[in-house]
């Protein structure tokens, strides 16, 4: 900037000390006045806008001045604001490489979605309800497209102009909408589109109309007034000249004016009209040089001189020619210098820029190298990790499977115990019935043995009396008491040997067995078991063999502890009520069981079988008991009078050890019948 | 004297007639046979007051001869015939329940005749 401006001042110094065009007091007084930084910044917005288009250094300042002001108080989207602005400027004034790294800074603040809501202060003389962060994104891309447009880049140029359009239709922006539609009217119009630049133009109006913001309107009929004389409407072309030039003098933009003047002074001279050339001319110049606006792109102090120079030599005055002819060749030469300087250093610049954007991908790649090799040993240790989890977990389940394994075993010798324990179970409650039971015999071997010695002694007098018939007839009766000793004595003999067939463990043996006197026998055993532990206990027992079915191969202890297990099941359930009790409170519920046996004949591809069923006429088995009835360890019996075993066991014995089938129908309230089926 | 017999086992009644022979001979006695309790009940009532002295077994299918004993003894106030059990199951309880209900005897089988004989000459004089 200081360089700069020592150059400027070394060539024009003579110009600068009137070209200062002050701001209006009333503008600096609202800055003097403000009591705090967001008035200050509001001040120093309208002074900038103020000095825009009029003084490139003073709105430079009053720029930076707000980006302080913003920055001190991290208003963001304000912050961006002041960059754009002071990028504007830096333009103007041909410093390309500082706009493009101030722009660049813009940038990044407003492509971040972070700073969306950043709207406290606000970032343009209009009001907007819309998004401040997309306004500023139009903004930045405009005077992206500025910058390239002024370093002859027409392709970007074009680019940002249309992004910069693109964002403000987003967001229905009429006066950035206008904008960008002028510019892009002049970028096409440049790359020889006439058409198209003037549909533009014309869009450019339309929003100016929409918007009333007519700060750039001289510009857009400028432009117009341009491509009309390239289409060769010379009249219209005129009149969009003048038009231009009355409503920049309106809107006192007098970068705008500069413009304006100088398209009329090169159509004047195409006309060869030497007074209006040299006017438009001479009136250029006297802006120019209160703008500071000696650098731009196409207007400049060295094409002004030109302009001068150029109207002069349609006269004849020499000394004019001349004098205006040498400033031309020097301010063009300098200037020249300045910008060839410019753009070295933006190149340089945007080449370090560019370099810079390199090395940070560079950067970036290596990151992304590290992170994944870091994401690589990560996931080897956890793999690591995980090996060692699964080697600990798999020892750990070795040793407990030895654990298991010694309970396993432990477990079989419990099983087995009980097994024995249930048998001396079932066996203790025949004891009490046999014992008893063989009273009964005993009593009959005993009585009938004794009327026989009283016979005896009777046929011995009978005899010595020589009474024949009568000692025939007590021989009768000692005979038929010997028929009943010999009976009953082998009835007891059968007791005791069915007990310790019993308690015996099973020999495994089949044999041929009476399957109806073994049920028989059970059936009494079991009754009166049952009947010596609880006198009160009673029930109806019902028989129905089917005598046709003779001797069958079964062991008959294993078969026996089955039948004895049903019966004392059917005994137990038989008296009890079903649940909730006898519906009829006079009926009188007389317990049955019945045993029954059958046979069936070989059908539907199954062989002659024999089946012995028990029945009970009591409660009934619950569906959700009748899943667990077959269980090991599973009663309904109060806690310490089953063993949970009987069933379990008795489906063994059947299924297992005789290849047959157990079966169990029951309705509830009505009661259960249990079938052994017993293959022949 | 008419005495009811009450035993589920067919063969009592043989050996009672054969171990009664003498009084039954004399006149002595009257043996009348029931197989289970209920046969008892149906007897009793048919021939009320017939039966002086009733010998029951206890274990018998159906009614037992406990409840037997009951009956009678509820029914038949004035006078009761007199009821003796004779049962394979000479235990206390079986033997108290008994005499709860208002036996009065308990015998335990093997029956000794000897002493039943005596009994019911002491009962019944």
């Amino acid at each position: 900037m200081k360089y700069f401006s020592k150059i400027v001042l070394l060539f024009f110094l003579p110009f600068f000390a009137t070209a200062q065009q002050a701001a209006p007091d009333s503008l600096k007084n609202r800055l003097l006045k403000a009591t705090n930084d967001l008035s200050r910044y509001k001040a120093c917005g309208n002074i900038y806008n103020y000095y825009e288009e009029t003084n490139r250094d003073s709105a430079y300042y009053n720029a930076e001045q707000m980006l302080l002001l913003s920055r001190r108080h991290n208003e963001k989207l304000a912050e961006a604001y002041s960059l754009i602005q002071m990028g504007y400027q830096l333009i103007g004034m041909g410093r390309y490489a500082p706009a493009h790294q101030t722009l660049l800074e813009a940038f990044t603040i407003v492509e971040n979605q972070k700073n969306e809501n950043q709207e406290s202060w606000p970032v343009s003389s209009i009001s907007f309800s819309g998004s401040n962060r997309l306004l500023m994104l139009s903004y930045a891309h405009h005077i992206f497209a500025i910058l390239m447009w002024q370093t002859d880049n027409k392709e970007r140029e074009i680019f940002h102009f249309k992004e910069a359009r693109r964002i403000s239709t987003t967001i229905n922006h009429s006066i950035r909408l206008g904008l960008a539609n002028m510019n892009l009217g002049r970028s096409y119009f440049s790359i020889d589109k006439p058409d198209s630049a003037l549909i533009f133009e014309n869009q450019a109006k339309e929003e100016a109309r929409k918007s009333g913001f007519k700060k750039y309107l001289g510009q857009v009929y400028q432009i117009t007034g341009e491509i009309y004389l390239k289409i060769g409407n010379r009249d219209l072309a005129r009149q969009y000249l003048y038009r231009a030039v009355q409503t920049s003098a309106e809107q006192n933009n007098r970068n705008s004016l500069s413009g304006n003047y100088f398209t009329l002074t090169k159509f004047y001279l195409a006309e060869m009209q030497k007074d209006s050339a040299l006017k438009y001319a001479m009136l250029n110049l006297s802006i120019i040089k209160t703008l500071g606006l000696v650098t731009g792109r196409t207007v400049n102090l060295g094409t002004v001189y030109e302009n001068i120079y150029l109207a002069y030599k349609l006269t004849n005055r020499h000394d004019s020619i001349f004098k205006y002819q040498e400033l031309t060749l020097v301010t063009k030469d300098s200037l020249s210098k300045i910008r060839i300087k410019n753009l070295t250093d933006f190149q340089t610049s945007s080449f370090g820029e560019a370099i810079r954007l390199q090395n940070l991908e560079k950067e970036k790649a290596l990151y992304q190298n590290k992170i994944r090799t870091y994401a690589l040993l990560a996931g080897l240790g956890v793999f690591l990790l995980i090996a060692l989890i699964l080697y600990r977990n798999n020892r750990q389940k070795q040793k407990a499977n030895k654990v298991l394994e010694s309970t396993l075993a432990n477990l079989k010798s419990t099983q087995s115990q009980l097994v024995q324990s249930e048998k001396m179970a079932s066996l203790g409650e025949l004891t009490a019935g046999i014992a008893h039971e063989i009273q009964n015999p005993l009593n009959f071997v005993n009585n009938f043995s004794e009327v026989n010695k009283e016979l005896l002694v009777e046929m011995k007098d009978e005899l010595k009396k020589g009474n024949m018939e009568e000692v025939n007839s007590l021989a009768d009766d000692v005979i038929d008491n010997e028929d009943k000793i010999i009976f009953h004595g082998k009835r007891a003999d059968a007791i005791v040997k069915g007990m310790l067939q019993h308690s015996r463990s099973s020999s495994g043996v089949k044999e041929p067995t009476d399957i109806n006197a073994l049920c028989d026998e059970y059936l009494r055993l079991s009754y009166h078991g049952l009947r010596a532990k609880d006198k009160s206990f009673n029930a109806t027992m019902k028989t129905d063999f089917d005598t046709s079915i003779g001797k069958i191969n079964i062991i008959p202890q294993d078969i026996g502890r089955v039948v004895l297990n049903l019966l004392t099941n059917a005994f137990y359930a038989a008296p009890l009520p079903p649940e909730g009790g006898f519906k009829d409170p006079n009926y009188k519920h007389e317990p049955t069981v019945t045993i029954k046996t059958s046979k069936n004949h070989p059908s539907g591809g199954r062989g002659a079988e024999v089946l012995i069923s028990v029945k009970d006429n009591g409660p009934g088995i619950p569906q959700k008991v009748l899943d667990k009835i077959f269980q090991p360890f599973f009663t309904t019996k109060p806690t310490g009078q089953g063993t949970g075993l009987g069933l379990s066991l008795s489906y063994d014995i059947v299924t297992k050890g005789h290849g047959g089938e157990l079966k169990v129908e029951t309705k509830e309230g009505e009661g259960t019948t249990f079938i052994i089926i017993l293959p022949v | 004297m008419k005495i009811l017999v009450v035993d589920d086992e067919k063969d009592v009644q043989v050996l009672f007639e054969q171990r009664f022979r003498k009084e039954i001979k004399n006149g002595e006695m009257e043996l009348v046979f029931a197989f289970s309790g209920e046969e008892a009940m149906q007897y009793m009532q048919a021939n009320e007051h017939e039966a002086v002295l009733i010998l029951s077994d206890i274990n018998m299918p159906g009614m037992s001869g406990l409840e037997l004993l009951r009956h009678i003894k509820e029914k038949y106030e004035k006078p009761p015939p007199i009821v003796m059990m004779i049962t394979a199951y000479g235990d206390d309880e079986n033997y108290n329940q008994a005499m709860q209900l208002g036996a009065d005897d308990f015998l335990t089988k093997p029956v000794d005749f000897t002493s039943l004989k005596e009994k019911l000459k002491t009962k019944l004089v």
